[in-house]
């Protein structure tokens, strides 16, 4: 089964990071073409990448940071990991940016005393990314085409980079038919723009609808059930994911929709409470790719995420990153 | 910039009359801007500045964000057709009402003005293509709301 672009969409060769723009998409698939962790920092701060993008960022800036300091002593290639994790937990507040650094640096104190520590760490983290997030994150979209019935109907809403594909992929493997309702996910529209296009890109039956027509669906009877991807979670089961999602969930509690969400557990936050949504310029709702939408003088209020409690979530489908 | 929002709002979903215009007397409020075609953030928000209240425009999906967050007081929605049980609305407006219901939110009904909204056009946003040309669209225009959904009916 060929993954969708998306499932990856970052990728390390040589000493040049590869990131897929994903505000290109549907137009053009390009990548940007990064050199140094700063510029990986940029293209995070930009949304150029988001959510499992971002999480590549991370980690493939530690690798190409240790790669160009392999002649250095393993203080300074230790020093150097330590200031790309820095930059990358000042970047944006609700990703759990502290968390993967963190485990990062785990991985290359456990290789420290290592005579090779940069290629053992490098090799860590390659096995880590390969053996550990790929494979589970393929587990993860089979589970979920698991939960789906035949001849069903799908609602999802913003992306999840590339699973949801998989999991129409995994569902058509199983001979199930499945159609996907995609939100169209405003403002930044990864709806529109990410998840319509790659589902339709792997020739699954995929309808775009706005936001505001998920109730309708709902009471028509034209949705079996709700996945959602998340950006984080805490101990308790409560999540964030793209603003939106907690709307579609007491939706899907009034209309009795089971309600799946893809998640990575973490135990460092004890409840949803504690997980900072970013709130994030006016303009980006107000104008649409430098075109202004809205009447001068107009404002807006642009939360970037929205929790949802675990007590709304039918099950939670997990990938474990350690 | 960053928009602060220090007291619970008014939110306006849908296309009012301009009678309610009229009698809002509000300094700012939350406006849905309404895809696909943005009557919310175009016309409802002109409207609103033109009678100098500041609209705050929020996507159809921050709806029950703003309202879990307390920076909602009340909910404004508006009908095209109604009978004894039922309210014909733009879409959305079930969404609005059953969010402010969960959250103990009041919902007032008023008539919309007298504008058709726009059929289709997800595929583009300002202009701009935003999806794939073999993706298909479904954009319902209005729904029904159960009149015993909303707590308080003001009909103009």
């Amino acid at each position: 089964m060929k993954e969708p672009v998306l499932f990856w969409p970052v990728r390390l060769r040589g000493d040049v990071l590869h990131i897929l723009d994903e505000t290109r998409i549907p137009r053009t698939v390009t990548y940007l073409k990064v050199r140094d962790h700063r510029e990986a920092v940029r293209a995070v701060k930009e949304m150029k990448t988001r959510a499992f993008g971002q999480f590549l960022t991370v980690c493939y800036s530690f690798m190409l940071e240790i790669n160009k300091k392999k002649g250095a002593s393993k203080e300074e290639q230790m020093a150097c990991l330590r200031r790309v994790a820095e930059d990358f937990n000042k970047s944006r507040p609700t990703f759990p940016f502290a968390e993967v650094t963190s485990m990062v640096l785990g991985m290359a104190e456990k290789v420290y005393d290592s005579l090779f520590f940069a290629d053992d760490f490098l090799a860590a983290m390659e096995g880590f990314l390969e053996n550990g997030i790929r494979r589970q994150r393929l587990g993860r979209a089979q589970a979920a085409a698991q939960l789906i019935g035949s001849h069903a109907t799908v609602l999802t809403h913003c992306h999840v980079s590339g699973e949801m594909a998989l999991i129409g992929m995994f569902c058509r493997q199983q001979k199930k038919k499945v159609r996907f309702l995609a939100t169209e996910t405003r403002p930044y529209l990864q709806g529109a723009r990410l998840t319509a296009w790659e589902l339709a890109q792997a020739g699954l039956d995929v309808t775009l609808v706005p936001d505001s027509a998920v109730a309708k669906l709902m009471a028509d009877g034209d949705v079996d059930c709700v996945i959602v991807g998340s950006d984080r979670s805490a101990r308790n089961g409560d999540f964030a994911n793209k603003i939106g999602t907690y709307q579609i969930a007491l939706l899907a509690r009034h209309f009795k929709v089971p309600f799946y969400a893809l998640v990575q557990p973490s135990d460092r936050l004890a409840s949803g409470k504690e997980i900072p949504v970013e709130i994030r310029d006016e303009e980006e709702v107000l104008a649409f790719e430098g075109r202004r939408l809205a009447p001068k003088g107009a404002r807006a209020f642009y939360p970037g995420f929205d929790i949802v409690d675990h007590n709304l979530v039918t099950r939670l489908i997990a990938v474990h990153a350690r | 910039m960053r928009v602060e929002i220090t007291d619970s709002l008014p939110l306006v979903f849908g296309t009012p009359s301009m009678m309610f215009f009229d009698r809002f007397r509000e300094k700012r409020a939350f406006v849905a801007e309404l895809r696909p075609g943005l009557e919310g953030m175009k016309i409802v928000a002109k409207e609103l500045l033109k009678r100098r209240i500041e609209p705050v425009i929020i996507c159809d999906n921050m709806m029950a964000y703003c309202m879990k967050e307390g920076l909602v007081r009340d909910v404004h929605i508006f009908y095209y057709a109604l009978n004894k049980t039922m309210a014909l609305c733009r879409t959305g407006s079930l969404v609005a009402t059953l969010c402010a219901r969960e959250h103990g939110i009041p919902v007032y009904l008023y008539p919309s003005m007298p504008l058709w909204p726009k059929a289709g056009g997800l595929t583009h946003i300002g202009g701009k293509k935003v999806t794939h040309r073999s993706v298909k669209t479904y954009a319902p225009l209005f729904e029904e709301v159960a009149l015993q959904q909303i707590r308080m009916s003001k009909n103009d």
